[in-house]
């Protein structure tokens, strides 16, 4: 497996990286990026920006909104994120076929040693949690042999940022009527530091995988993002975020 | 009907499985129970006349045009679906190749096209019903459907039969 680290790295261009890594070539790869800088909200790949946000808010504060292209619900990143995606290929993995939760059982027995420091880590719906409380969202992005699961971790999180965010449709049952800040928890207090995590993780990868450290030079010459491939990401514009609450606007 | 239908099915995937039915070990016993409940609400319904894929999607030809969805092992396997991404019509569409994408709660999976031919239909109540595909795999949940351009593919799939052997083959 690859490891390819990174530092502050645009999340946009780390979704289209993903993206190509996943559909155009054939390796196993782990990419570690700690944190981005602008903020940005991301919505899974059918997230309507109206049902999700407080769209006048991330207008009024020109927030970089994105569509990557996994499932799952929405997320505001920023310095304080640390991300990490891993990239497999069937036969790297011992299941019989690549459906979603499988999947997602399989991840919680690779990271569990990365968090043995921490109590009752487990995964608890789709969630990774502390107790019962989140500590980071989770997508995927199945396809033919390949898969993908990206995770990202709430190092720390600021309250205001987090007002973005509307109270989803569709929440977990263990979240039960709490408010986000009564739902989530900050990763900071539990470990010693940012270094110390993500070397728990890669220690934790080590025990399945033979890590190989690549550099974003490297991944740049030898997997070109000039091979066609799918491209699903998308940021959507200030027009289209405008046109999204217009009904409601109009409604009024 | 239903419940013996169900038990001859357990009886045959414990025997698929190299399990003995019978043993004088109580805690042999009770993990065999406990595996065949498991799998007992994991048997997935396997319509006859129908041709499936390896990947789980089914297609029914009726003459030049072919009918396609996604197996009901899938839509288990996938779970609650919220998003249906499907192609325009007049697309086409080749064998083996990713046709369209279905959502679940975490989780975007690339669906593929078990014949080749050109889209001329695609089931728009998906759009605002994504889980028909749960509740009724191979009727109101089809995905598409497609002039085939060469029915010579169909040899490739798997019957009812095979496909309930791949089925049993990968459960877990």
């Amino acid at each position: 497996m690859k490891l390819l680290r990174l530092q502050g790295f645009p999340i946009l261009q780390q979704l289209y990286l993903e993206e190509r890594l996943l559909r155009a070539t054939t390796h196993n790869w782990c990419l570690i990026n700690q944190g981005t800088n602008p903020p940005a909200i991301i919505v899974g790949i059918s997230g309507k920006p109206e049902k999700l946000l407080d769209v006048k808010a991330v207008l009024q504060d020109n927030i970089p909104v994105i569509r990557r292209f996994s499932g799952g619900g929405t997320v505001i990143v920023d310095t304080d994120t640390v991300f990490v995606t891993l990239i497999c290929r069937r036969d790297a993995v011992t299941l019989p076929d690549l459906y979603p939760r499988p999947i997602m059982e399989w991840t919680e027995h690779l990271y569990l040693p990365a968090f043995q420091t921490v109590p009752s880590f487990h995964l608890l719906e789709h969630d990774y949690v502390l107790g019962d409380r989140k500590f980071g969202g989770n997508a995927q992005s199945i396809i033919k042999d390949r898969f993908l699961h990206h995770t990202s971790f709430l190092w720390d999180y600021q309250d205001f940022r987090m007002a973005y965010l509307k109270l989803p449709q569709r929440t977990p049952t263990y979240r039960l009527a709490r408010s986000h800040s009564d739902f989530i928890c900050r990763l900071k207090d539990y470990m010693p530091s940012r270094e110390a995590f993500t070397d728990y993780i890669v220690k934790a990868f080590e025990q399945q995988f033979r890590l190989q450290e690549i550099s974003l030079d490297e991944v740049e010459k030898t997997q070109p993002s000039s091979v066609p491939h799918i491209t699903s990401t998308q940021v959507f514009t200030t027009a289209d975020l405008q046109q999204s609450i217009m009904p409601l606007i109009v409604k009024g | 009907m239903a419940f013996r239908s169900v038990a001859t099915q357990a009886v045959t995937l414990l025997r698929l499985r190299g399990v003995p039915t019978v043993s004088n070990n109580s805690s042999s016993i009770t993990n065999t129970t406990t595996n065949t409940l498991r799998s007992l609400a994991f048997i997935a319904e396997v319509l006859d006349g129908l041709h499936y894929a390896a990947s789980h999607e089914w297609v029914k030809v009726e003459g030049s045009t072919a009918i396609v969805g996604i197996s009901d092992h899938a839509q288990k396997e996938l779970g609650d679906l919220v998003f249906v991404e499907l192609p325009e019509a007049g697309s086409p569409c080749k064998q083996g190749e990713k046709f369209a994408s279905v959502e679940s709660v975490k989780a975007v999976s690339d669906v593929y096209s078990p014949i080749s031919g050109t889209v001329v239909e695609v089931n728009t109540s998906l759009s605002e019903s994504p889980d028909l595909i749960n509740k009724s795999p191979y009727g109101d949940g089809w995905l598409m459907k497609l002039t085939v351009s060469n029915k010579g593919e169909l040899d490739g799939l798997m019957g009812a039969d095979a496909y309930k052997q791949h089925q049993a083959a990968n459960a877990h």
